[in-house]
């Protein structure tokens, strides 16, 4: 299928991007306003056991990715049935995050551009990525992912003067119940997404070092969210909670010497970037998953037709900003648990029945 | 696309593969045959010359002398074969006529190479190439005698990559010639040359030049190979076989490196690259060929470093400049407005007031212009060609300023995009491209349509391998170790390394500081400076 | 419209079939094809108009019942 390998650098670049994605202008839970970097420490938490879940199961199964660690652990039908789910799953993410993609750039600088316009450009230029293999994914990934990290370092510097800590505290004023639950958002979202490296798990050259580049990653993207989210609470105090974008707004608001303004490019530019790799990486996955649950020999020409559903998915994904954000509130929490913590845990139980019961039966 | 157009032409190539038969005729004892051969095989080629002589007395033997006028050096055949064969030899006594080609080589030819050939074909290649075939009666076998001779262009410095300090000889039109100015800049046993004929019909000699012992072995395998695969009819120039050996022949980016310059290959040899001399052209490829090395010029480590680091890096600014400056003028101007400070867009905008075309339109039109004016600079005699450069950027832009066709900002970013095109000369005709291939899509997008094209030509570029290493590579891959001639120039004592993907595997170049126990390290000691 | 969508696809159908004949990847083609074909009836559903439901939306939905 797809011959390519990446290293265990690239791989821990690629979860940042993945995870950094479209949570960087749409930040989930940010309702907690102050206690914003808590949450995502405790949501990077969250992901982190995700994570440890998924990588155990690697650990029995070595070398396989997802699809046909299903198929050895239930058999082909329903093996290939967990695997339906998880390519909706897919879809969904990809389909999300290019309908962010086109809300944010509708509401911000392209007013006037129709949908398709934005669109089809996007979804030709994925297609031509994922097209060319995880390797040139990781790739074209690592000046993207540096020059996010290296503007948002930038950014602390330029929002020194506006900044006020003071909009950091009161610390913790909200009631534990109301923070758990946003820290849950967040570990579903955009950390237990990750999920979907199961698929690509395998494609790194040095097996060993696999479980450390995913926490890498994990950490290196729950760093970077948490020094630009707080920069908005701290930039933005009270207002950040009832902005669409936050991220974007405080950019908008800087201005050293009427020389540099206008910045608010950067946290478009950040956005564009990191959701180009995800939704690469979601269509690299849809299609490479696809052709494994029909035994296929390539996964490329599925490229082209998974892209228009794609495409057709992004457009029906939420009617507005508002309904997506309700449905963070409300469903994805227990929806993303179904894939980051029930599917796997299912799996991983029946593996271990299976082995145990087999390695019973052995002697 | 490109692939399955591949696919298509090379299925219909295989269907109508045809096979050149070779068959190679053995020469006949008799004089006349052969020389009736040879004749019906040329033609009537008045540059055929025949030169009948008899050869001793006692028992005198007929001959012939064949050689192509014009090919040969005259004084050597007269001096060397024709007045030996027909004066020294008459002392020769009792020799059966078995024994004679073999009295002649040791006793009486006096010329460098000889060679004996019991083949047709074999000799009248030989003929071709310059050398002068000996034939004699009686004799199932024919002589070759290295002559050859004929005019050269001297050695100049090449036009197309000008510096300012450091040598200023280029390759000429010979390979013998370049292959002696390459062996002038390298004395070392390790240099090696591997000499073979391509092109069914020019027969045209290329050879792969590498230095043993730093080149990976793999890679000259490779080269060898796929030259070895190239089935072309004619190699006039480096560039037919480049389009062949390319890794990504439907890429505008070039895969394989090209240079005129002796310096400039030894430098690449010496960090493990191949180089390929055709004969016929002073172009020499090298590969694999880096994105990173067509900002490098033999001008960079001729000067201190710290200067040759400020001009690489506006070597990168130009290019980046010449690739997007149109396209981020019409995005800014057509969709961006607000993004421009409003003193600025004032100005802009009442020089464009009342031009009749979209931005783009203008962009691209001025644009298509200029190319024709270089190109006619190009193409017409040096000095109507400087006539024809200045009046046709003078007049028809200032022309067309006056006229109110176009805005003044746009002639002034065309003539800085022109300009910038010209600082990285390997880039030339992909930069021109991807200028028009921006400025249109920033004409449908805006500022969209530029991130768009961006991230394509990463992927693209990402995408691409010369020889199997990474065309982006030491930046993506990134190498650390490597950039030290990529965004700086280091100074050369501080370059111990050589580039990490290609040169692996010899990879110290000299030990690290400024070297006084340099006497140690005899072989690898010689401080070449990174093409 | 609904000319030029088919008009869309149909190239698409060109533009990797060739190929995919050539080397006789008939599953992979079979699969493509089905999916090209369930992208074109979306395409075309969502052209004319029709009231397709918004994925987010409909568990939203679904969800409010449960709870």
């Amino acid at each position: 299928m797809d011959q390519g390998r990446i290293s265990a650098g690239q791989l821990t670049l690629l979860v940042m991007s993945f995870t950094i994605g479209s949570w960087i202008v749409l930040p989930t839970g940010l309702q907690s306003g102050q206690n914003i970097w808590l949450i995502i420490l405790f949501g990077l938490g969250g992901g982190m056991f995700f994570a440890c879940l998924g990588l155990l199961l690697y650990r029995r199964f070595p070398g396989k990715n997802l699809f046909e660690i299903h198929e050895l652990v239930f058999g082909p039908v329903i093996g290939k049935f967990f695997s339906l789910l998880y390519l909706w799953f897919f879809l969904q993410t990809g389909g999300g995050t290019l309908g962010v993609f086109v809300t944010m750039l509708k509401s911000t600088v392209f007013t006037a551009t129709p949908d398709l316009a934005l669109l089809v450009p996007w979804v030709i230029i994925v297609i031509y990525g994922c097209r060319r293999g995880i390797e040139v994914i990781a790739r074209s990934n690592q000046p993207l992912i540096l020059a996010t990290v290296g503007l948002i370092l930038i950014s602390i510097l330029l929002v020194l003067n506006i900044f006020e800590a003071d909009n950091l505290l009161p610390f913790l004023d909200k009631p534990f119940s109301r923070i758990a639950w946003d820290a849950l958002g967040v570990a579903v979202f955009p950390f237990g997404q990750g999920v979907i490296f199961m698929m690509i798990l395998p494609r790194v050259n040095r097996q060993q070092k696999v479980a450390g580049a995913v926490f890498g990653g994990l950490i290196g993207a729950g760093l970077v969210l948490m020094i630009i989210q707080s920069l908005a609470v701290g930039v933005l105090g009270k207002v950040a909670e009832v902005l669409v974008f936050p991220t974007y707004e405080f950019y908008r608001i800087i201005d050293i010497a009427q020389v540099l303004t206008r910045l608010e490019l950067i946290p478009l530019l950040n956005f564009l970037t990191m959701g180009f790799i995800k939704i690469m990486l979601c269509l690299y996955a849809l299609a490479f998953g696809t052709a494994q649950l029909f035994n296929l020999r390539t996964y490329r020409p599925l490229a082209i037709p998974i892209g228009v559903l794609l495409l057709v998915v992004a457009r029906r994904i939420f009617p507005s900003v508002s309904e997506h954000m309700r449905y963070f509130e409300e469903v994805q929490p227990y929806y993303g648990l179904f894939f980051c913590l029930v599917l796997p845990l299912i799996t991983l139980g029946t593996a271990l029945l299976r082995g145990r019961a087999r390695r019973e039966m052995a002697p | 696309m490109f692939k399955f157009l591949w696919r298509k032409l090379r299925l219909a190539h295989l269907r109508k593969k045809n096979p050149l038969p070779r068959m190679y005729r053995e020469l006949s004892p008799d004089l006349e045959v052969n020389l009736t051969a040879i004749r019906r095989e040329l033609g009537a080629s008045p540059d055929l010359i025949i030169r009948r002589i008899t050869v001793g007395s006692a028992p005198a033997t007929t001959g012939a002398l064949l050689y192509i006028d014009g090919l040969i050096d005259q004084q050597i055949v007269h001096r060397d074969i024709i007045s030996p064969l027909l004066n020294g030899e008459k002392g020769r006594k009792g020799q059966d006529s078995k024994g004679l080609l073999e009295y002649l080589v040791r006793q009486v030819l006096s010329v460098g190479a000889v060679k004996k050939e019991p083949k047709f074909e074999p000799v009248v290649q030989a003929l071709l190439e310059g050398k002068t075939v000996l034939f004699l009666d009686g004799q199932a076998e024919a002589l070759l005698l290295a002559t050859e001779g004929w005019e050269k262009r001297a050695i100049n410095e090449p036009d197309a990559e000008r510096i300012i300090l450091g040598p200023h000889e280029g390759f000429t039109e010979n390979i013998r010639i370049n292959t002696a100015l390459l062996r002038r800049k390298i004395t070392n046993p390790g240099l090696h040359f591997e000499e073979m004929k391509l092109g069914r019909r020019t027969r045209t000699t290329v050879a792969i030049a590498y230095l043993k012992g730093i080149v990976n072995e793999k890679l000259v395998a490779e080269v060898r190979s796929r030259l070895k695969r190239v089935n072309i009819d004619l190699v006039l120039d480096a560039n037919y076989l480049n389009e062949f050996i390319s890794d990504a022949p439907f890429s505008i980016f070039p895969t394989v490196g090209f240079t005129e310059r002796p310096d400039v290959t030894a430098a690449k040899l010496l960090e493990g690259r191949v180089a390929i001399f055709v004969d016929g052209t002073p172009v020499v490829s090298t590969v694999p060929v880096l994105l990173v090395e067509s900002f490098q010029s033999p001008d960079d480590y001729n000067f201190p470093y710290y200067y040759a680091t400020f001009i690489r890096w506006f070597r990168y600014i130009s290019f980046v400049l010449a690739v997007l400056a149109p396209a981020l003028f019409v995005a800014l101007g057509s969709y961006h407005q607000e993004l421009i400070p409003t003193p600025l867009l004032i100005t802009i905008k009442s020089a464009t007031e009342g031009t009749p075309f979209p931005l783009v339109v203008e962009m691209v039109m001025m644009g298509a212009v200029f190319e024709i004016i270089r190109e006619a600079g190009v193409r017409l005699a040096r000095p109507v060609g400087q006539t024809i450069s200045i009046v046709g950027a003078l007049v028809v832009g200032e022309a067309a300023v006056t006229a109110g066709l176009v805005g003044a900002p746009t002639i002034i970013v065309i003539a800085i995009t022109a300009i910038a095109t010209f600082v990285v000369p390997d880039l030339l005709g992909p930069g021109i491209i991807l200028r028009l291939f921006f400025t249109i899509l920033a004409g449908v997008f805006g500022a969209y349509g530029i991130l768009i094209g961006l991230l394509f030509i990463l992927l693209h570029l990402t995408s691409l391998r010369s020889f199997g290493v990474p065309y982006l590579s030491p930046l993506v891959p990134l190498s650390p170790g490597d950039l030290k001639d990529v965004l700086i120039r280091a100074p050369i004592w501080a370059m111990r390394t050589r580039p990490r993907l290609i040169g692996w595997s010899q990879p110290e170049r000299q030990p690290f500081g400024f070297g006084s126990s340099g006497t140690e390290e005899g072989e690898e000691g010689e401080a070449e400076d990174g093409g | 419209m609904i000319v030029l969508m088919i008009l869309i696809f149909l190239l698409l159908f060109l533009w990797e079939a060739p190929g995919l004949m050539a080397q006789e990847y008939w599953r992979e083609l079979a699969v493509f094809t089905i999916l090209l074909i369930v992208g074109l009836v979306l395409s075309l559903l969502l052209l004319t108009g029709v009231k397709l439901p918004y994925i987010e939306s409909f568990w939203l939905n679904l969800f409010e019942k449960i709870v």
